[in-house]
């Protein structure tokens, strides 16, 4: 096995990773989507909410909001506590706001979200949550304001993407075989169709057709029916694969593939535990 | 009706710069600015597009 950084940090990874065959490699993006824990708002508890956006619709955008917690949580159904919610199992953040006193609308972000526990932060501060407006209105002949409100507590637990995709910390993770385009330096007449089909752009033509950047080739293979030659193939190594990752922002993505091959080692594990047992008896 | 926290397609987060994108676009080419912010896949891209901010709009009615 052989491991190439092509792309490397704290959000987005890029690797070529060489020796392994494509069960592996699929594996491991399976778990990286499904499997790695991570936090998210869970259950919401709305004590007051006059704003335009009914309970579900902010439910569900503060659900979205990738969080950072400094401990790993457990997950609330291995918890001591049975899942009730404890401080192991669970963080809770606070929302309170108000229109404006005077006629005129704000927007609340994801910056007022307070979590009430100091382990938890906000990822990202500027994500529009609720637009607040405040009116007036004739009732009689008083001017009466009319302001909206919102209050809840929000509880983020541990969770995987297998539950629910907002427990996914991933967004984009995928991967494709490495490419490898080879000329025939001898058939090749230098007519340029390869290069004018290429969407990527990947093929010089001076003389012969030269590739540039062989890894960016989305395997289309678009070049090897344009060349009426057959001097240009394009092959799918099998045993090669160039992966690619980026994290929604909650964990890093060193953390996501590390724990995800931790994952993938201890059901290994446990599989040959209990293949031993078994023999045992 | 308020843009979408994420995009529907790769769930990359996309609201927070929502504001930046909309502001800069009455002067600068839409391009330039989801290059600059950094929105590179088309599923990303489009969601700032084509995105109708109609909560203003409902007020009347709420
Ligand atoms: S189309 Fe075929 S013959 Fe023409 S430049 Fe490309 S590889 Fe060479
Ligand atoms: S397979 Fe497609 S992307 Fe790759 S070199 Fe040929 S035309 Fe370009
Ligand atoms: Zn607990
Ligand atoms: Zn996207």
């Amino acid at each position: 096995m052989e491991l190439r950084f092509l792309e490397h940090d704290e959000g987005r990874v890029k690797f070529v990773l060489s020796g392994v065959d494509s069960a592996f490699v699929n594996a491991l993006r399976r778990t990286m989507i499904a499997d790695v824990p991570k936090l998210a708002v869970d259950e919401v508890e709305i004590y007051e909410n006059t704003s335009l956006l009914y309970d579900e619709q902010i439910a569900l955008r503060l659900a979205l909001i990738p969080l950072r917690c400094t401990e790993e949580l457990v997950h609330p159904e291995d918890c001591e506590c049975g899942g009730k919610g404890c401080e192991k199992c669970e963080v809770k953040l606070q929302l309170e706001c108000e229109s404006p006193d005077t006629e005129g609308s704000i927007t609340i972000y994801s910056k007022d979200l307070k979590p009430l526990d100091e382990r938890v932060s906000v990822v990202h501060q500027r994500i529009p949550l609720i637009r607040l407006t405040s009116l007036t209105k004739d009732v009689g002949s008083i001017r009466m304001p009319v302001k909206q409100r919102v209050s809840l507590i929000a509880k983020a637990r541990m969770g995987t993407g297998r539950e629910h995709a907002k427990w996914q910390p991933v967004t984009v993770c995928g991967y494709k075989n490495t490419p490898i385009i080879r000329i025939n330096e001898e058939i090749c007449r230098g007519c340029g169709r390869c290069a004018e089909e290429c969407p990527k752009n990947l093929i010089n033509v001076r003389e012969k057709a030269e590739i540039s950047d062989e890894l960016s080739c989305i395997l289309c293979k678009l070049c090897e029916n344009a060349c009426e030659n057959k001097a240009i193939h394009v092959i799918c190594a099998d045993d090669s694969f160039v992966f690619f990752a980026e994290s929604d922002g909650s964990l890093t993505i060193d953390h996501i593939v590390t724990k995800a091959a931790r994952i993938m080692q201890r059901r290994c594990d446990n599989f040959i535990s209990e293949l031993e047992s078994t023999a045992a008896q | 009706m308020m843009i979408p926290v994420r995009c529907f397609t790769c769930g990359r987060v996309i609201a927070d710069v929502w504001e930046e994108f909309r502001e800069r676009i009455k002067t600068e080419e839409p391009k330039k600015v989801l290059d600059d912010l950094h929105i590179e896949r088309y599923c990303c891209r489009r969601m700032l597009l084509s995105h109708a901010e109609i909560v203003e709009d409902i007020v009347p009615f709420g």
